[in-house]
């Protein structure tokens, strides 16, 4: 029946149908004047009644349901990290107490960093010339540049140098990760064929990650 | 009470910059922002004019210890009068609404704490608390961890505070490891500071620097979600997912630098924010790029996330009608930033012929075509995998910024604010992703630590998502 009304589109049309069907409220305010009997113009229907009825409520539980379950997600993985840290503390206290009973300082947590820079402290005077040496293919790996720096760090003013040859014939005193221990003393034999120097560097401490070697006078 | 007694020393020597800072502030109009976010801002704005000054003050050979830094404030002072006396040409009017609209600052102080606090809120208020404790916890815990921070930031603020001033040997001689000479002074400088406060160098407890850097970071997120209206829960909510970020842990717990330029980077997108917000008050552009331009004072990243946000204000106001006004107001913000954060490092890096690290622009000229593709494509790939596979790394936000974009992006789009941030953090992966090809070392050995060069795009999602939160609460209630 509005169909046929002139000036009403297909859109129109379509929609209002819709409305009227699904939307109670649209269709009773459009056809006020069939149904309600008052003398009130038949209003356009607002375009959102063409949308079926719950999908707009749908639309919204969903979106709140995937917002809902992303904001989990990441709660969750809060959880998890948080989880993740109280074990790192944990580590760290019985690391701490284990320190303490063998006289050591109760903050020790990082075994591998903390071992090579106790050994290099105790072994190596001050002012020394020192230096971290390994191969070359390893010149650019982060692990070891950490090391270096962390030597540099707590060893100052003592120089660390990487793994320039030169540089050996200098210094007084070798640091080594205990691995290369056998590789680089055959640098040090090739070395020393090479530059005649006698050198004779002799272990004068090391643990199961790292060594330290010190020339003989 | 030795140890209790440095730990004071360290809370004096990051309040004395913060007093310092609020000292400026109080020449900048800002009534759209909350006295919490504008005491956070005083904290990074001093925090830069104080290392600067002490920068100079090395540079022209004075010592720096207490006495060199206590002088600062006594400086300022006087210079800040001056400036009052003959800037009054700059006073931006401020309108009325700009006073109402603190965000929700204005309308919880109207409500008491009981209405304040619900069940919710008050679980994550014990949540952070937990997660900021164990930070702590794990900071003090252990001697020596993430070497590169320790050896890096820590032993050039161990020089500086033993040699009381900056060595020139610090930057030239190649021996000494102190790698990373192209980097900036900001962070160790403030270590320094903190040492000369403690009254002798602490290793140890100076760890807490980051630490207490990184509740500075969630209370500034706070801060910026409870300024843009979103409520006391939804801002803890989002504040303690981005915490939640191992990552952030990581860098709260070592001496790295990263988080105190997430502090730079948030507070000076978020002041520019609101300048694009409501086009009113330029004050918040002046010091949005102050701070952004102080970030390049802390690491050589600050400085891209300063050229991207200029670029990024620039594209978005590109048309406009009234863009000799606009050009008028920006020129003169991006001039000073300038001269006074960045222009000082570059010009002493020149003078010493300091060149960057890991970066030089011949590197990407030698590459071919295959070689560049290949690197692209192993960065892209290591991004990606970053982005949305990594749990313990907050993934879940990068999900939900495509969701945002899905359903708000036409509204985002039309709304230059909202647009700002989600520029910035894809223009910022996009050229992480770039700049690999111009590195001297392979790309794997810089992709290592990739999950820290997302940190800040990851905080820029986060306040995407709240933005756009915000967003879809005001369409719910239209």
């Amino acid at each position: 029946m509005i169909c046929s009304k002139k000036g009403l589109n297909k859109f129109h049309c379509n929609s209002f149908s819709q409305g009227e069907i699904t939307t109670g409220n649209a269709g009773f305010s459009a056809l006020g004047r069939d149904f309600a009997g008052s003398e009130q113009p038949a209003k356009k229907p607002p375009r959102m009644a063409a949308v079926p009825a719950g999908t707009r409520e749908f639309r919204r539980d969903w979106r709140k349901f995937t917002v809902s379950f992303l904001l989990m997600a990441c709660l969750f993985a809060v959880g998890y990290n948080i989880w993740r840290l109280f074990d790192g503390v944990n580590t760290n206290f019985a690391d701490g107490f284990c320190n303490r009973l063998q006289g050591r300082f109760f903050t020790a947590g990082e075994g591998f960093s903390y071992q090579l820079i106790r050994l290099a402290k105790d072994k190596i005077p001050k002012g020394s010339r020192c230096c971290y040496w390994t191969i070359p293919s390893l010149q650019k790996e982060i692990s070891t540049e950490c090391r270096v720096l962390e030597l540099n760090y707590y060893l100052y003013p003592i120089t660390v140098y990487y793994l320039d040859d030169s540089e050996i014939l200098l210094s007084d005193h070798l640091i080594c990760d205990i691995a290369l221990l056998s590789h680089l003393k055959r640098r040090l034999l090739e070395l020393e064929l090479i530059t005649g120097v006698a050198q004779d560097f002799t272990i004068c401490g090391q643990n199961e990650h790292t060594v330290v070697l010190k020339r003989e006078e | 009470m030795n140890m209790f007694l440095q730990f004071l020393g360290i809370l004096i020597a990051l309040i004395i910059p913060t007093l310092n800072g609020f000292l400026i502030l109080n020449f900048f109009k800002l009534p759209g922002l909350s006295q919490r976010l504008k005491w956070l801002i005083a904290f990074l704005l001093g925090h830069t004019v104080f290392s600067l000054s002490l920068f100079i003050f090395a540079v022209w050979g004075f010592p720096l210890n207490i006495k060199s830094g206590l002088l600062i404030p006594v400086l300022i002072f006087p210079v800040l009068l001056l400036i009052r006396r003959l800037s009054s040409w700059r006073g931006v009017p401020v309108s009325q609404s700009d006073i109402n609209s603190g965000g929700i600052h204005n309308r919880f102080d109207k409500l008491t704490i009981k209405e304040k606090l619900n069940l919710t809120s008050i679980l994550l208020m014990i949540c952070a608390g937990v997660l900021f404790g164990l930070i702590f916890t794990l900071a003090l815990s252990q001697a020596a961890s993430a070497s590169p921070g320790q050896a890096v930031w820590g032993c050039k603020a161990m020089v500086i505070y033993k040699e009381a001033g900056i060595p020139v040997s610090l930057f030239t001689d190649i021996t000494e490891p102190y790698t990373q000479q192209s980097y900036p002074l900001g962070y160790p400088l403030l270590l320094a500071w903190c040492h000369m406060c403690m009254g002798e160098f602490n290793d140890h407890l100076i760890k807490l620097v980051p630490a207490l850097i990184s509740v500075l970071v969630f209370l500034t997120l706070y801060s910026i979600f409870a300024n843009e209206s979103l409520s006391r829960t939804k801002s803890l909510l989002l504040s303690l997912l981005f915490s939640g970020n191992y990552i952030f842990i990581a860098c709260s717990t070592t001496l790295y630098a990263d988080n105190l330029l997430l502090l730079y980077t948030i507070q000076g997108f978020y002041l520019i924010y609101v300048y694009l917000k409501n086009r009113r008050n330029a004050d918040c552009l002046y010091l949005g790029l102050f701070l952004l331009a102080g970030g390049a004072w802390i690491k050589n990243e600050g400085l891209l996330y300063f050229l991207l946000a200029v670029l990024c204000i620039l594209i978005l106001d590109f048309g406009k009608p009234r863009r000799r006004e606009i050009l008028r107001t920006y020129i003169p913000a991006i001039f000073i930033s300038t001269a006074v954060c960045i222009l000082p490092w570059l010009m002493f890096r020149y003078y010493l012929e300091i060149a960057l690290y890991d970066f030089a622009f011949s590197m990407g000229l030698q590459l071919s075509t295959a070689e560049i593709f290949g690197i692209l494509k192993q960065s892209a790939l290591r991004a990606l995998s970053n982005m949305f596979v990594r749990v313990g790394d907050n993934c879940g936000v990068w999900y939900a910024l495509i969701f945002v974009l899905a359903f708000y992006g036409k509204k985002i789009a039309q709304n230059k604010a909202l647009l700002f941030p989600l520029m910035i953090t894809f223009s910022a992966i996009l050229f992480f992703i770039l700049i690999f090809v111009f590195s001297t070392r392979p790309p794997d050995w810089h992709l290592r630590s990739i999950q820290r060069i997302f940190l800040i795009p990851t905080a820029l999602a986060w306040m995407s998502v709240g933005f756009a939160m915000k967003l879809s609460e005001s369409c719910s209630h239209k």
